[in-house]
């Protein structure tokens, strides 16, 4: 993923055991004030569809609140010539705040702490103004090397190193929609086809998966538009389905066998054309993205057991 | 005020209504607004008549970089928070897709006759989006310091700087970095301090450095033009 830090590393980092032992204790919820009165949104979840815990949120009219808590029991641990850091040095937590969608990235120091028997708490609040967001929005925290003072061998020696193998704690907003939908638009056209699909990315690895990019249209003048739009027969469903295939596996093939791009590639942007292509190959099982055929039939073999098997006749 | 986020406009509903458009001798019809964007409308358009005198672009053959600029920092005057206009307006192509295609086609045709790319069909060639976007992320205090700037710069800076946000733009490095090539007019070294950019912030947090975005931004160059 595009915040992905774990490169091959010369210095040493804190992995999970070492998280676990120093025993971190993180609670998180949003916040927002509607007609000033206090609106708490509890997060349970690493994502988080705001709209779905509550309507009352607006995207436009509300602001947003991030609060975390954050205990570190054991933070001696850290320190020291066999640990991250020398105990003379500093380290402090900080926020790195991403959305593709909304057009902006930031980070930004959340605390910091120092060697002690103690432990260490540190409290963040974090607000984004009314109308800042849109799509979805990420949020990884992670441990920094703060303020240097000694160092030893194989320890990080430029203060903004990060020292967390992986980030400890990663949230995404959703803030528009549920974060899962196919683009689909309608057009009116009398002499015109079903559907069509039109492409205007320029670079898939680059291109958000939205409607403006790719779009799937549905002629809602055509006769037969409004059986697929309500799906109540099984034949119906299962043309729509067959359309929906069509535009993945013709996405794919464009992507991948026209454009050439790589769905391996490890700074994949999350949301944009090509993780959804990654997304289709690995939940349809396609094996062999090399070839057109491979594509299409692994895509209907796969929906046809998935979806059509499962139902109940019941047309 | 506009209610920015009420407007729906696909890449289809762009595509019926500028097939739709027809170019006169001195106007393209049919601009069709509701009274919210008439004065918009006024204002955009007055912008351009006073960018048009200042920069004597009546008198050029074709409009470039020059009107890029100086037309771009008049928008993001008028396409503020006054008016509701927000980053998560800014961000939303069918925002950018509506103001091209209904409320002023005619300067977007000034600057690009009739290619619908930049109209509404590639968002990323967006005009109105991709200037209005090198402004905001180039943006100096003001006005005239953001002018002085950017004057050197050309079409490619706008592509290069715009074309390719990423995870989302860094607007404090953006803005930083912009400054800072404001002393520079070679080309290549841009599009190297951006790679370089591109690549760094994968694995390091400029605000987090000794120095902060300043001191990385400052390296970027410095490294970019093969160290020392």
């Amino acid at each position: 993923m595009g915040t992905n830090k774990s490169q091959i590393s010369l210095y040493k980092k804190i992995d999970n055991d070492l998280l676990e032992k120093i025993g971190v204790q993180i609670e998180t919820y949003l916040r927002y004030t509607d007609d000033s009165e206090d609106k708490i949104i509890d997060v349970e979840e690493r994502s988080i569809a705001i709209n779905e815990v509550d309507e009352g949120w607006s995207p436009n009219d509300h602001e947003l609140s991030l609060n975390m808590s954050l205990k570190i029991l054991e933070p001696m641990r850290l320190f020291g010539r066999n640990s991250i850091t020398s105990a003379e040095n500093t380290l402090g937590i900080g926020c790195h705040i991403y959305s593709k969608e909304s057009h902006f990235q930031r980070t930004v120091p959340v605390g910091r702490f120092k060697s002690s028997n103690r432990e260490v708490n540190i409290n963040f609040d974090y607000t984004f103004p009314p109308s800042s967001l849109k799509g979805q929005v990420y949020i990884d925290f992670f441990v920094y090397l703060a303020e240097i003072k000694e160092r030893f061998n194989y320890q990080a020696d430029k203060a903004g190193m990060i020292l967390t193998e992986e980030n400890f704690l990663e949230l995404e907003l959703i803030v528009d929609g549920d974060g899962s939908v196919f683009p689909i638009t309608e057009f009116n056209d009398k002499e015109g086809p079903l559907w069509k699909l039109e492409k205007h990315w320029v670079d898939a690895s680059d291109a958000i998966f939205n409607s403006s990019n790719v779009s799937l249209s549905l002629n809602a003048s055509h006769p037969l538009f409004d059986q697929i739009q309500k799906g109540k027969t099984r034949v119906s469903r299962a043309m729509m389905g067959d359309i929906m295939i069509q535009a993945m596996s013709q996405i794919i093939q464009q992507v991948l066998i026209i454009e050439n791009n790589n769905i391996n590639d490890d700074n994949l942007y999350p949301n944009s054309i090509l993780a959804a292509v990654k997304y289709w190959v690995e939940s349809f099982e396609i094996e062999d993205t090399s070839s057109l055929f491979s594509i299409s039939n692994s895509m209907r073999a796969h929906w046809d057991r998935r979806l059509m098997r499962g139902e109940n006749e019941n047309d | 005020m506009i209610n920015w986020d009420g407007i729906q406009y696909s890449v289809s509903d762009a595509e019926r209504d500028f097939e739709a458009l027809k170019v006169n001798t001195t106007s393209i019809e049919p601009v069709i607004m509701s009274d919210e964007f008439i004065s918009l409308r006024n204002k955009l358009i007055q912008s351009r008549n006073a960018v048009f005198e200042q920069g004597e672009f009546d008198y050029v053959n074709k409009l470039d970089y020059k009107f890029d600029l100086m037309y771009g920092i008049e928008i993001y005057k008028l396409l503020e928070s006054s008016i509701g206009f927000t980053g998560r307006t800014a961000s939303n192509d069918d925002v950018w897709r509506f103001l091209s295609v209904q409320v002023i086609p005619d300067v977007v045709h000034s600057r690009w006759g009739m290619n619908e790319d930049h109209f509404y069909k590639t968002p990323r060639r967006t005009w109105l989006k991709t200037i209005w976007w090198y402004i905001h992320l180039s943006w100096n205090n003001n006005e005239e310091e953001t002018f002085n700037i950017l004057k050197n710069n050309s079409t490619d800076t706008i592509l290069q700087l715009v074309e390719r946000p990423g995870i989302g733009y860094n607007i404090s490095i953006f803005r930083t970095l912009m400054l800072k090539y404001s002393d520079y007019t070679d080309r290549d070294l841009f599009r190297r301090v951006l790679k370089l950019n591109t690549a760094r912030l994968l694995a390091v947090s400029p605000e987090l450095m000794d120095g902060g975005v300043s001191a990385y931004v400052d390296e970027l160059f410095r490294d970019a033009q093969g160290g020392t």
